[in-house]
C-alpha cells in the first residue's frame, strides 16, 4: 500500500476530534456513548470507502460490500419479472434470471419512457415505479461483473431523473436550454470530478502557456485512493 | 480554545465527507442537535490543518495539461488533465509512487 501516510494522519485525525470534541458533547449533555458511536460510523465509512488500509479494517471488508449489491439487483430482477408477466412473451434470459451470484442488468435503451412514466407519478423515486406502470418487455442480461452494476443502476437513475426534470420544466420557451445546462454541468462535476486535490498555495507562477505552483498541506483522492502531502510541485501547460 | 481561522476545504475530503456523513446519521436519529455537528465540524477543520502542517512528510509532483484554471476569492482553482503524478514519500517502495489520471482537480486556498 503506497498510502500509508494518508491512513496515518486519517486515523490521527479521527482520534484528535473525538477527543477535542468530548467536552462540547459533555456540555451539550450527549453521553459518551454517542461520542463513540460517532467514532465508530466514521471508521467504518471510511472503510467502505477504501481509499487507505486502516488499522480499524474488518478483515473481510470485501464481502459484504458484494452481498449488498447482489442483493439489490435481484431485487430488481424480481420487479422486471413482475412486469413481464402481463403476456409478454418471455425471453429464454429470464429463466437465468434466477441464478445466484449473477448480476442481472437492467439492458431496455427506453430511459426516456421510463421516465416519463415517472414523470406521470410527479415525483420519479427510482425506476422500479417506471417500470411497473408502462409494463413494457425488459431485456434482461447478465454479463457484467460486480464492479460495474452499482456505477450503472446510478447513471440511470440519474438519467431518468434527469429526463423528468427537463419535462416536467418544459415550457416550449427559449430558457428551457438552460436547464439542460445547469443540468449536464452538474453531471459534469459529480461524474467526472472524482479526482480532487484539496491543498494551500504558496505560488503560483505563470509565463506564457506555463504554469507552476507550489502547494502544500494536502489530501488528494486519486484512482479512489487518499494521499496527504506536506508539499507538492506542479508543472503544466495551458 | 479557538477553532476560528481554519479552512473548510478539507470537509470535501474523503475523510470529511465521511464525518458529515456520520454527522447527519446522528442528527437524523435524534441523538444530537445540529449545533453540535456544527461544533465537531469546525473542529475537523482546525484539527486536519494542523495534522497535515505537522504530521506529514511526502513530496508530490504532478504534469499535465492544464485544462481551466479559475483564480477567484483568493481561492485557485485549476483542473489538469492527463496528470501524470510522482509521489516522494518516506519508506515505501517505489513502484507505486507514480501513477497517472485522465483528470485532477485541484482546489487551494491561501496558504498565508
Amino acid at each position: 500500500m503506497s498510502n500509508i501516510e494518508a491512513a496515518k494522519v486519517y486515523e490521527e485525525v479521527v482520534e484528535g476530534v473525538i477527543n477535542e470534541v468530548r467536552q462540547d458533547f459533555e456540555n451539550a449533555g450527549i453521553d459518551e456513548q454517542t461520542l463513540q458511536d460517532l467514532r465508530r460510523i466514521w471508521q467504518s465509512k471510511l472503510s467502505e470507502s477504501r481509499v487507505a488500509r486502516f488499522t480499524w479494517d474488518p478483515e473481510a471488508t470485501e464481502a459484504p460490500h458484494r452481498t449488498e449489491i447482489s442483493a439489490a439487483f435481484s431485487g430488481s430482477g424480481m420487479e422486471c419479472q413482475h412486469a413481464d408477466g402481463s403476456g409478454q412473451p418471455s425471453s429464454a434470459n429470464n429463466g437465468n434470471m434466477q441464478i445466484p451470484g449473477i448480476m442481472i442488468k437492467d439492458d431496455s435503451n427506453d430511459l426516456g419512457g421510463i421516465a416519463q412514466a415517472a414523470n406521470n407519478d410527479s415525483q420519479p423515486n427510482g425506476e422500479k415505479d417506471g417500470n411497473k406502470d408502462i409494463k413494457q418487455t425488459i431485456e434482461l442480461t447478465m454479463d457484467d461483473p460486480s464492479g460495474d452494476m452499482a456505477e450503472q443502476l446510478k447513471q440511470q437513475a440519474k438519467q431518468a431523473k434527469k429526463s423528468a426534470l427537463l419535462e416536467t420544466d418544459e415550457i416550449n420557451s427559449d430558457l428551457d436550454d438552460t436547464d439542460d445546462e445547469y443540468v449536464n454541468f452538474g453531471e459534469e462535476e459529480n461524474g467526472n470530478d472524482v479526482n480532487i486535490m484539496l491543498c494551500l498555495y504558496e505560488k503560483v507562477l505563470r509565463v506564457k502557456n506555463k504554469w507552476k505552483c507550489n502547494l502544500k498541506d494536502g489530501i488528494a483522492t486519486i484512482n479512489n485512493k487518499d494521499y496527504a502531502f506536506q508539499k507538492a510541485q506542479g508543472e503544466s501547460e495551458w | 480554545m479557538s477553532t476560528t481561522g481554519y479552512y473548510e476545504l478539507y470537509r470535501r475530503s474523503t475523510i470529511g465527507a465521511a464525518l458529515m456523513d456520520s454527522l447527519d446519521t446522528l442528527i437524523s436519529d435524534g441523538r444530537i442537535e445540529a449545533s453540535l455537528a456544527i461544533r465537531v465540524l469546525e473542529t475537523f477543520d482546525k484539527v486536519v490543518s494542523e495534522a497535515l502542517r505537522d504530521k506529514t512528510s511526502a513530496k508530490l509532483t504532478f504534469k499535465g495539461h492544464l485544462d481551466t484554471y479559475r483564480f477567484c476569492d483568493d481561492v485557485w482553482t485549476f483542473i489538469i488533465k492527463d496528470c501524470q503524478v510522482n509521489l516522494d514519500q518516506p519508506s515505501t517502495d517505489d513502484s507505486e509512487n507514480n501513477f497517472t489520471c485522465d483528470r485532477l482537480h485541484i482546489v487551494a486556498c491561501n496558504s498565508k
